[in-house]
């Protein structure tokens, strides 16, 4: 715990995590560009919505004009995040932004899955940023430019743990089992059509490979924290994963981008001059 | 239970700030455990209870045993052109609400709806489709491309993504399909679909 989330860490780390975390949420927004216009859709499709959930999301109809102008300023203080542009302020108001826009669809439609959608560890991300101390480019090592890095990357790993907490809930030990990963696929095919679904579930040992590799990577990704050298194994195993998911399920897991949190950037950048001046 | 999330994330603030306005040292340090350890706590208790609160949020996807056996019944769009041919569309022809979501709303408020609501919506939906229809006719992108181009994020549920229907769309039909997953498997054909609602645009049906 100390060392993971405490040990003094190089500026460049929270700057990376900044624009990591930014270049994020800006490719998951830019990819939504008519989500202002759910504001012009007809009141039918809000007669539904329950009053408390917009509430807790401080979602307001504005009209047209100042919805655009909402979704432009989150564009604009997001790209001041990247730039490093202010970045306390920029990162707090990015994040306030976020916390409002990212569930619309789950304020209209009352689906729970606004956690899917890649903005849940910008979101909170951003706002650590932002209660953090902005680091100087030449500022010396702190434990300042870890908490929130490792913070931030701890909320990530949930979205490992969190479905294996909630499969051996709902499902127990039988969930990680070849006979049940081929019931997903047939669930699924249907549907998304997958173009290795058919490949997999017709294969015991490819079924197996799913449900034991799925196990080992949900229950071992949270060392990713608190270990380097387990992230330096975790981090292209989940990145297969994801892939993977994509084409034997057809589930696209849109923060795939943010397996680059568990890169030390900070020792990357500061190796390279000493490397240079070895040579 | 509004009010219980609502609560969580405004704590959560509330552990940020204090750790903000820390100027000495050790205070600080203690802060940003108690904001560690509050996170932390948030999270693993909605993964456990899967009591979603987001952000702090269950995750849940794909957990239960899934059943190839028992029927499986979701709504499905189509639309219709003037000679009432049906075409599947393109599921990002709704945005910024995506095929799945929409489907979610009508499988859950289609039934309270009156008829002139029901109408008012499903007009709205034609439209819709059939701008999108049209701007991928002219090889013009819509959704996640519509800005990015390729490099747009695509939704979470990957839909298949037909080409878009010939002819202006002049209707729109909402089904209930209903199928066994190991049945369409093997014979993707086995789905029975009722009618749930259609609309067409104009005076009447289909020439």
């Amino acid at each position: 715990m100390e060392a993971a989330f405490l040990a003094p860490a190089g500026p460049r780390l929270l700057s990376a995590t900044r624009v990591i975390l930014a270049a994020q949420a800006l490719w998951i927004v830019l990819s939504r560009p008519a989500l202002p216009l759910l504001e012009r859709w007809p009141d039918v499709f809000w007669s539904g919505v329950e009053p408390g959930l917009a509430a807790r999301f401080l979602y307001a109809p504005l009209g047209p004009v100042l919805m655009w102008i909402r979704y432009g300023a989150l564009v604009a203080v997001l790209l001041a995040a990247l730039i490093g542009l202010w970045p306390r302020i920029s990162s707090a108001i990015a994040a306030v932004l976020l916390y409002q826009l990212a569930p619309l669809e789950e304020i209209l439609a009352g689906m729970p899955h606004t956690s899917f959608g890649g903005l849940t560890t910008p979101t909170i991300g951003l706002f650590l940023v932002a209660f953090a101390e902005a680091p100087a480019p030449d500022a010396t090592p702190s434990p300042e430019w870890r908490w929130p890095v490792a913070l931030t990357r701890l909320v990530f790993a949930f979205s490992y743990l969190s479905p294996l907490l909630a499969k051996l809930r709902f499902a127990g030990p039988a969930w990680f089992t070849a006979d049940n990963v081929r019931a997903w696929i047939m669930v699924n095919e249907p549907l998304t059509r997958a173009p290795l679904g058919s490949a997999v579930a017709g294969s015991d040992a490819l079924c197996w490979a799913v449900a034991l590799g799925t196990l080992a990577l949900e229950a071992s990704f949270p060392l990713a924290v608190f270990s380097p050298r387990a992230a330096r194994i975790l981090v292209p195993l989940a990145a297969v994963f994801h892939i993977g998911t994509a084409l034997v399920l057809g589930y696209f897991f849109p923060s795939l981008p943010l397996l680059l949190l568990f890169v030390e950037w900070d020792v990357i950048r500061a190796a390279r001059p000493a490397a240079r001046a070895a040579a | 239970m509004q009010l219980v999330h609502a609560a969580v994330f405004v704590a959560f603030l509330a552990l940020g700030v204090r750790v903000r306005l820390a100027s000495d040292p050790r205070v600080r340090r203690r802060r940003v455990v108690h904001l560690v350890a509050y996170v932390a706590g948030a999270h693993l208790l909605a993964g456990l209870t899967q009591k979603d609160a987001w952000p702090f949020t269950s995750h849940t996807i794909a957990v239960g045993r899934a059943r190839a056996e028992a029927p499986v019944c979701l709504v499905e769009l189509a639309g219709l052109d003037a000679y009432g041919e049906e075409w599947r569309l393109d599921p990002y022809s709704w945005m910024p609400l995506y095929e799945s979501v929409l489907h979610y709303w009508l499988e859950r408020n289609l039934s309270r709806l009156t008829d002139e609501e029901r109408r008012t919506a499903l007009a709205f939906l034609l439209d819709r489709a059939e701008a999108a229809r049209e701007r991928l006719s002219e090889g013009r992108a819509i959704g996640p491309q519509r800005w990015l181009g390729p490099l747009g994020a695509p939704y979470w549920l990957l839909l298949p993504r037909p080409a878009p229907p010939p002819e202006t769309l002049s209707g729109l039909r909402v089904y209930q399909a209903c199928w066994v997953p190991r049945e369409r498997y093997t014979d993707a054909l086995r789905v029975r679909r009722r009618v749930l609602a259609e609309h067409f645009a104009g005076a009447g049906g289909p020439r």
